[in-house]
């Protein structure tokens, strides 16, 4: 077991991707966002197939869910300055998104 | 609205080529294009297992089996959507292959003719079988009866990061990798504060002064094409299974991956202005929400002053 400074030191971005690999790993340490991402699959072998959660249901709880995915990544971005100061720029762009 | 020419920053080069059925960008210092062609080999190898249409890919295998033993990539792949459809609530829903097939995406886009409209999409089931698709830590991979996945976009974002993550190992020290538009940025170009992006939309939105991680849009603009029910577009609302009724044309977000900007980004167009802005505040994603009327929408710390000169 890893020492509460040893997970300090561990970056947003390495926190989730161990919590993915647990998840492929089954290891039961997963999140039980994690764990509940797979329908359990991974430490019960699935429900095979019973009653899934309609979507319907599912999309207002979006703001709600626990993030596995995200996590807190998005947070490091958000600390580290993603955009330079300042607003909109008449620089010539490099790249274009979107366009596919 | 013409687009406005890309500019290549001196000392750098830029690469394309196709892949994952859309057009790789790889923009990094002239001196390191030998570590760029190893990008093109990762994006083969991810194309080769991931491909929806291809028959021969480890995914077309898989779903016309209903199963089987992944691959690593293929399970970390299906792992990822997986978590990305829990994060999302399901409205991100990695297992609508059916219902995108059935609403005329049925082949790679370059092979569809978007004005000649396909008869009217056949009943569909809404999404939420992914909740039913069971990854074991042998990688053992089984399907719901009926339930194809679809990891096209996701895997797209998740093929970039690798890209970046490989180039970085290759001791590049900055660039971008595009592919289709979603993109990651690393380091900085010679002599600038940022990598300046345009942002593909109908209407004047800021050029916007990239620093770090990645930025993905989704649009209702692009991959459109006619039925005899209307015009239908490739985002699938998994509440319904048809292409998604929304009061967006576009949705850009930066995020600290690709994959994670480009779920968002998806799940955006799903929910609309309102709730997808909502989400992406709830995670501190920034974005640009283009609506269809009205002005767009931005969230979190997205450049809000328009340019004197957009978009070209």
């Amino acid at each position: 077991m890893k020492s509460m400074d040893e997970q300090q030191q561990r970056s947003p971005r390495e926190r989730n991707g161990a919590r993915l690999s647990r998840v492929k790993t089954g290891i039961l340490v997963a999140s039980a966002a994690a764990f509940a991402a797979i329908g359990g699959a991974v430490a019960t072998g699935g429900d095979g197939g019973t009653s899934p959660a309609p979507a319907a249901d599912a999309v207002p709880r979006a703001a709600q869910e626990p993030d596995a995915f995200f996590g807190d990544a998005s947070q490091e971005q958000h600390q580290g300055g993603v955009f330079a100061p300042g607003q909109g720029t008449q620089d010539a762009p490099m790249m274009r998104s979107g366009g596919s | 609205m013409a687009a406005a020419r890309l500019t290549t920053p001196a000392g750098m080069s830029r690469l394309r080529f196709p892949a994952m059925g859309t057009d790789v960008e790889v923009l990094i210092p002239s001196q390191d294009v030998g570590a760029g062609h190893r990008v093109r080999e990762l994006f083969g190898t991810w194309e080769a297992a991931l491909s929806r249409f291809r028959p021969d890919s480890e995914l077309a295998r898989v779903n016309a089996a209903g199963g089987g033993v992944a691959s690593p990539l293929l399970a970390e792949a299906v792992g990822a959507a997986l978590l990305a459809a829990h994060a999302t609530g399901g409205v991100f829903d990695p297992g609508l292959a059916v219902q995108l097939s059935r609403a005329g995406y049925d082949r790679p886009f370059t092979e569809m003719d978007p004005s000649s409209p396909l008869p009217a999409p056949a009943a569909v089931r809404p999404g939420g079988d992914w909740r039913r698709v069971l990854l074991t830590d042998r990688r053992l991979l089984r399907l719901p009866p009926g339930m194809h996945l679809d990891l096209g976009g996701i895997a797209k974002g998740m093929a970039v990061d690798a890209a970046v993550a490989l180039l970085r190992r290759l001791a590049v020290p900055g660039g971008i990798v595009s592919a289709g538009g979603d993109l990651h940025v690393w380091g900085l170009p010679p002599r600038a504060r940022a990598w300046t992006v345009d942002i593909d939309a109908p209407v004047a939105v800021p050029r916007i002064p990239l620093r770090r991680g990645a930025l993905a849009t989704s649009s209702t603009l692009r991959r459109r094409w006619d039925t005899a029910d209307g015009p239908a577009h490739h985002t699938i609302d998994p509440r319904t299974g048809r292409p998604a009724e929304t009061d967006l044309v576009s949705a850009s977000v930066v995020a600290a991956r690709c994959a994670e900007a480009e779920v968002a980004a998806t799940a955006a167009i799903v929910l609309g202005a309102e709730d997808g802005a909502a989400f992406l505040s709830a995670r501190g994603l920034h974005g640009l929400l283009v609506r269809r009327d009205g002005p767009p929408v931005t969230v979190g710390a997205w450049p809000a002053r328009e340019r004197a000169e957009v978009n070209g």
